[in-house]
């Protein structure tokens, strides 16, 4: 597919292709919210399309979703309404999917974003959950955590 | 990054560990400590200096200049500067909200650390008073004519606590107001502190008079389990004698948080386990272990007769004794010398600060 058009009229285009073969093409300022697309666009290896490895095709549309709509809209209101739907996700993995992708693409405000949901969502969980939501194994014995909710007891206090 | 199918058919997705240093970061302290129990790796990265670091990094900058600051211990760091107090007469702390409350004009600032949020209330500037009008039963006291003397200092207090079992923050207000005639009444009023500390000051709510005067100095009130107690005041006439003399058995009266009322019941504090020899007790209230207890020192007096043939008395020793109000026992802690006489009680427990 063409990489970024020089002489066209057009904006310069740049083909970001998923883990799974799917094609994306995307205007060059859209993709460069993406610090890691940017840093390859300026250094001139986007010939050909970007392969993006870690991300599967449904999530970077949906990361594009994002980029689309920050990248062109400047009402603080509107982006604000914009990212509380967009991570208004029942599917818990696709929020991790999310944040994962944001990390490797490098997209800040997608980042704190997704961090932060996942944040607001550890608040109300109790340790336990915390561990089955993060897939995390208890490496203390028994004796060890008494231990320590016994020194952090005012935090379990609620 | 992993990604794997567990035993159910569910997707279950690790995170990497730079993911996870944002997330906890942007959590608050409260949490973090209990989010050490979820494993060792977790407890080390919370534990990091270099994550407290990021942490702090993330609170609101503190503005330099005068004021109060609120100072984390463990990094050094000024968590907020609250510009305007003057001498604060009284903080309590947990890690999420400070409290302080300038006992001579009124004043009260409540602090949510983690988001910066001060709510200021009852700032009364000195010389005024706020107009309230109170009935009691049969007198009605109008607010113009009114003694400025007794507006601020001890006459006015706010305590701050926890409602439970709801868990939910309240600020208790109790102000002495004083009659033409020199008799006393107390207003008291409730307000709650809502979730991160909002902008907008608090509705006040009137609740009814404590069933005795109340003292309203800081010594004289502790919270205990959702219920706050306050000592009966036993010197309203000259609030700087403090506690020096109590005539007859100290009474405490309990404002339930929760229910905003005051209990029926009034306990009674012993006033001490000696009779003759003693002249009076410097007494403190405070909570040990979710029981309310009573520290006093007793004054032991030796009377002797001058040549004048006039009574007189000379102090000569001091005991500290303690007084748990669920069990009755009073206890005798320790015989203290002449020195003490005249100090205040402190009562210091492991976790008082949290």
């Amino acid at each position: 597919m063409a990489s970024a058009g020089s002489g066209d009229e057009k904006a310069a285009t740049v083909t970001l292709i998923s883990s799974d073969n799917e094609h994306f093409e995307v205007p060059e300022a859209v993709a460069t919210l993406s610090q890691t697309i940017r840093h390859m666009i300026e250094d001139g290896c986007t010939d050909g399309g970007v392969p993006l490895p870690n991300v599967t095709g449904r999530i970077l549309a949906k990361v594009l979703e994002y980029c689309n709509k920050h990248a062109a809209a400047s009402d603080k209101d509107e982006l604000e309404k914009f990212d509380k739907a967009f991570v208004d996700i029942d599917d818990q993995a696709t929020l991790f999917d999310l944040v994962m992708a944001a990390n490797y693409l490098d997209i800040r405000g997608m980042l704190d974003l997704t961090c932060q949901t996942i944040a607001d969502m550890i608040k109300g969980k109790s340790v336990e959950e915390i561990r089955e939501t993060f897939n995390i194994k208890n490496d203390f014995t028994p004796e060890e955590e008494a231990e320590i909710r016994r020194e952090n007891q005012w935090a379990f206090d609620d | 990054m992993d990604i794997s199918i567990d035993g159910d058919g569910g997707v279950s997705v690790s995170l990497p560990e730079d993911i996870i240093f944002d997330v906890l970061a942007r959590l608050p302290v409260k949490t973090l400590c209990r989010l050490q129990c979820v494993s060792k790796g977790w407890r080390a990265l919370i534990s990091d200096p270099a994550f407290a670091a990021t942490h702090r990094s993330r609170a609101a900058a503190a503005p330099v200049g005068g004021g109060l600051r609120v100072i984390d211990t463990a990094s050094g760091d000024v968590l907020r500067v609250v510009e305007d107090v003057r001498r604060p007469d009284l903080v309590r702390t947990r890690l999420d909200l400070v409290f302080i409350a300038q006992g001579d004009l009124g004043a009260c600032w409540v602090i949510d650390s983690e988001t910066g949020g001060v709510l200021t209330f009852n700032r009364e500037k000195r010389g005024e008073y706020p107009r309230t009008n109170y009935n009691r039963t049969m007198n009605t006291v109008g607010v113009g004519v009114h003694n400025r003397h007794y507006s601020f200092g001890r006459e006015c207090h706010h305590s701050f606590a926890r409602a439970t079992p709801s868990g939910t923050y309240k600020v208790l207000h109790l102000r002495c107001m004083r009659l033409a005639n020199g008799d006393g009444a107390d207003i008291c009023q409730i307000a709650t502190i809502g979730n991160g500390v909002a902008v907008e000051p608090p509705t006040w709510r009137q609740r009814p008079e404590p069933p005795i005067l109340t003292c309203h100095c800081y010594t004289c009130v502790a919270g205990v389990d959702g219920v706050l107690h306050y000592f009966m005041d036993r010197r309203r006439r000259t609030p700087n004698d403090h506690g020096r003399r109590c005539p007859g058995y100290p009474r405490i009266a309990s404002f339930d948080l929760e229910s905003e009322e005051w209990r029926k019941m009034v306990i009674d504090a012993p006033r001490t386990g000696w009779s003759d020899e003693v002249s009076g007790c410097h007494m403190r209230l405070a909570e040990l272990k979710g029981t309310l207890s009573v520290l006093q020192t007793i004054l032991m007096l030796n009377y002797y007769l001058t040549a004048s043939g006039k009574d007189n008395q000379d102090l000569c020793g001091a005991h500290l004794q303690f007084y748990n109000t669920s069990t009755g026992a009073l206890t005798n802690l320790m015989e203290m010398g002449q020195g003490f006489i005249g100090s205040s009680l402190t009562l210091y427990t492991r976790n008082f600060l949290a």
